[in-house]
């Protein structure tokens, strides 16, 4: 297993990259963030196609960049393989020409038939990219990097110039090819869903700085601070305020909502640090309807509703006027605009949030079984 | 019309083919590079070569080819290094007018390339070099032919350019047949001599050049129209 060690400062006009990242050499490493965060610059300066202004990347025991030693590798001694956003196919060169344009001429005919038949270009081969669907482009691009055999695989946003209905295909297609080729790879996206379907890491870059990187289940289950929780696509994000000793029983949403659990049932966060400053919840994972005693209850102001789809998001506003979000299945019924309900929040989907990133792991625990006995953890009004 | 043809000195017309010709394998090597560095740097000593390269455009030829008279004649650090060299001076000769044509007509060539070396795909660059190709080999595989038009029209302006000029060559090369003497200047000589017929000839070819070159760029510039609306 290669992995692969990033310490790099990159500074341009209006941008400064500056993060440490160990990147496992197995699997799909996704670098998450909004645009302009950094994640494609950190792919072109893992791939040489950028210069760091210090620090240096090595992959394994092999330095590719070090500023203070005067190593640079070049980008095409690196073997890299790197698949762009718009396919960079060579326009010039028919799909078969792409494909073996990286392998040695020896050996080129028997890869360009093995990857044509990998990646069903079958048929394919004598057209020219013009010719070529968005979705045969991509396939064909991939073919083309993964015919020269490369240490390390580098995707960048690779499927967003493909119709929604092919990108789930391509995914799939790509999970398989980077399990069979045994080689680490990393796809740069600020899809969410795509990150999801895709990703066995995850690292979250916010404003040229590496904010969280784990496995790709924990980072989404906990983000661990607010910016985090903002690009893994946490909606309900509500301003929090503790008490000293770190009970619940008096901690406010906001100034005016109270979530009152009351001295009858205590939601224990042992040593909550006085920087939580948000609580969250992912808006499918708020109820209409009570499902257990393991939740808070909270009542909201309908103000409104969309279809997003396979769900139905609706709006609701909170006594302070913060809005919380919910997606419901599309076929419940839901309730009138304007009118008072109750909803509930399942008190193991609740995360208490930081500013910084200092707060990762942080979460509320479940009620006790002797809590449970007490019934409903109930918030409203006071 | 044969005993008009007779009338004609193919002298200027070889001259001119042979300066044009030389010329244009000249200017190809100095604005290939000049213009990919000009696509892509970002520094302002760029802008002012590309102003500097572009200054023939707007000059009047009797200014730079006096200029030129004074750079590269008796006298001057070039002149007098290249007769030190060659024996020759380099004003009223043939290999003076090649520098001239070349400074002159540099700009016909260098932009077609330099939007050209624009208007490539820098990632299909990115790809090759990371497909494990040479720089040597992106360059021929994937960048020339990607600019083919650019090139041609490059081809095309350079070549016809440095035929038609004047102003310049007669102000750097003088008149001196089979030696500086091109068609336009030859014309000229015709005209002055009251040989009207031979004049005519001559620039009944030039005009007819004229028009297949320009119509060799447009018809490039149809090509990419309707291979983009395809």
């Amino acid at each position: 297993m290669t992995s692969l060690t990033v310490n790099l400062k990159f500074r341009r006009l209006s941008f400064t990259l500056n993060l440490y990242a160990e990147i496992p050499g197995t699997g799909i490493t996704v670098l998450l963030g909004p645009s302009g965060s950094g994640k494609t610059t950190l792919m072109r300066l893992i791939a040489g196609f950028e210069k760091a202004d210090a620090g240096s990347i090595c992959f394994g025991q092999n330095t590719w960049f070090n500023l203070d030693q005067g190593i640079d590798v070049p980008v095409r001694k690196r073997n890299v393989g790197v698949v762009f956003q718009d396919y960079a196919l060579f326009q010039n060169m028919t799909v078969a020409q792409n494909i073996g344009y990286g392998v040695a001429k020896k050996v080129r005919p028997a890869a360009v038939t093995r990857w044509v038949e990998r990646l069903n270009l079958s048929g394919l081969e004598k057209r020219y990219p013009s010719q070529l669907s968005g979705g045969q482009c991509q396939r064909v691009a991939l073919a083309r990097t993964l015919a020269t055999n490369p240490d390390l695989l580098l995707l960048d946003e690779p499927f967003s110039a493909v119709d929604s209905h092919l990108r789930f295909q391509l995914r799939t297609q790509l999970i398989e090819l980077v399990a069979a080729i045994k080689k680490p790879a990393i796809l740069v996206t600020h899809d969410l869903e795509e990150a999801r379907q895709v990703a066995d890491w995850i690292g979250v870059i916010t404003a040229g700085r590496l904010a969280r990187f784990g496995a790709a289940r924990d980072i989404f289950n906990d983000p661990g601070d607010y910016k985090t929780a903002t690009v893994l696509g946490w909606r309900n994000l509500l301003p929090l305020t503790l008490n000293q000793d770190g009970s619940l029983s008096n901690f406010k949403i906001s100034t005016k909502s109270r979530l009152a659990v009351g001295p009858w049932g205590q939601i224990q966060v042992n040593g909550i640090p006085e920087s939580a400053k948000w609580l969250a919840i992912r808006a499918e994972h708020i109820n209409l309807k009570r499902r257990s005693h393991s939740e808070c209850a909270l009542q909201v102001k309908v103000a409104g509703f969309r279809e997003l789809g396979a769900v139905k998001e609706l709006l609701c506003r909170l006594p302070d006027s913060t809005f919380l979000y919910i997606h419901c299945p599309w076929d419940v019924t839901l309730p009138s605009l304007g009118e008072m309900i109750m909803v509930h929040l399942p008190v193991q989907h609740l995360r208490v949030l930081g500013d910084e990133i200092s707060l990762t792991g942080w979460r509320l625990r479940s009620l006790t079984s002797k809590d449970s006995d007490l019934g409903e953890v109930h918030a409203g009004y006071y | 019309m044969l005993q008009s043809l007779s009338i004609i000195n193919y002298g200027p017309i070889l001259l001119t083919l042979h300066l044009a010709t030389i010329s244009l394998a000249i200017m190809f090597m100095i604005s290939m590079p000049l213009a990919w560095w000009l696509a892509n740097t970002k520094s302002r000593l760029g802008r002012v070569v590309e102003t500097l390269t572009a200054l023939p455009l707007v000059l009047p030829p009797s200014v730079l080819g006096f200029y030129l008279l004074v750079f590269l004649g008796k006298g001057s650090f070039i002149g007098e290094t290249w007769t030190s060299m060659t024996g020759e001076p380099l004003v009223f000769t043939f290999s003076g007018l090649v520098i001239a044509s070349c400074i002159y007509s540099l700009p016909f060539v260098v932009q077609p390339l330099q939007a050209g070396f624009e208007a490539l795909d820098k990632r299909t660059i990115e790809a090759s070099l990371s497909l494990g190709a040479s720089s040597l080999r992106t360059f021929l595989d994937v960048m020339l032919p990607n600019m083919r038009r650019s090139l041609v029209v490059a081809s095309v302006l350079g070549f016809a350019h440095t035929v038609g000029e004047f102003g310049v060559v007669l102000m750097v090369g003088g008149n001196i047949p089979g030696e500086t003497q091109v068609i336009s200047i030859a014309i000229y000589e015709h005209v002055e001599s009251i040989e009207y017929e031979a004049a005519h000839l001559l620039s009944l070819m030039l005009l007819a050049f004229s028009f297949v070159v320009l119509l060799a760029v447009y018809g490039t510039q149809g090509v990419k129209r309707e291979s983009t609306i395809a």
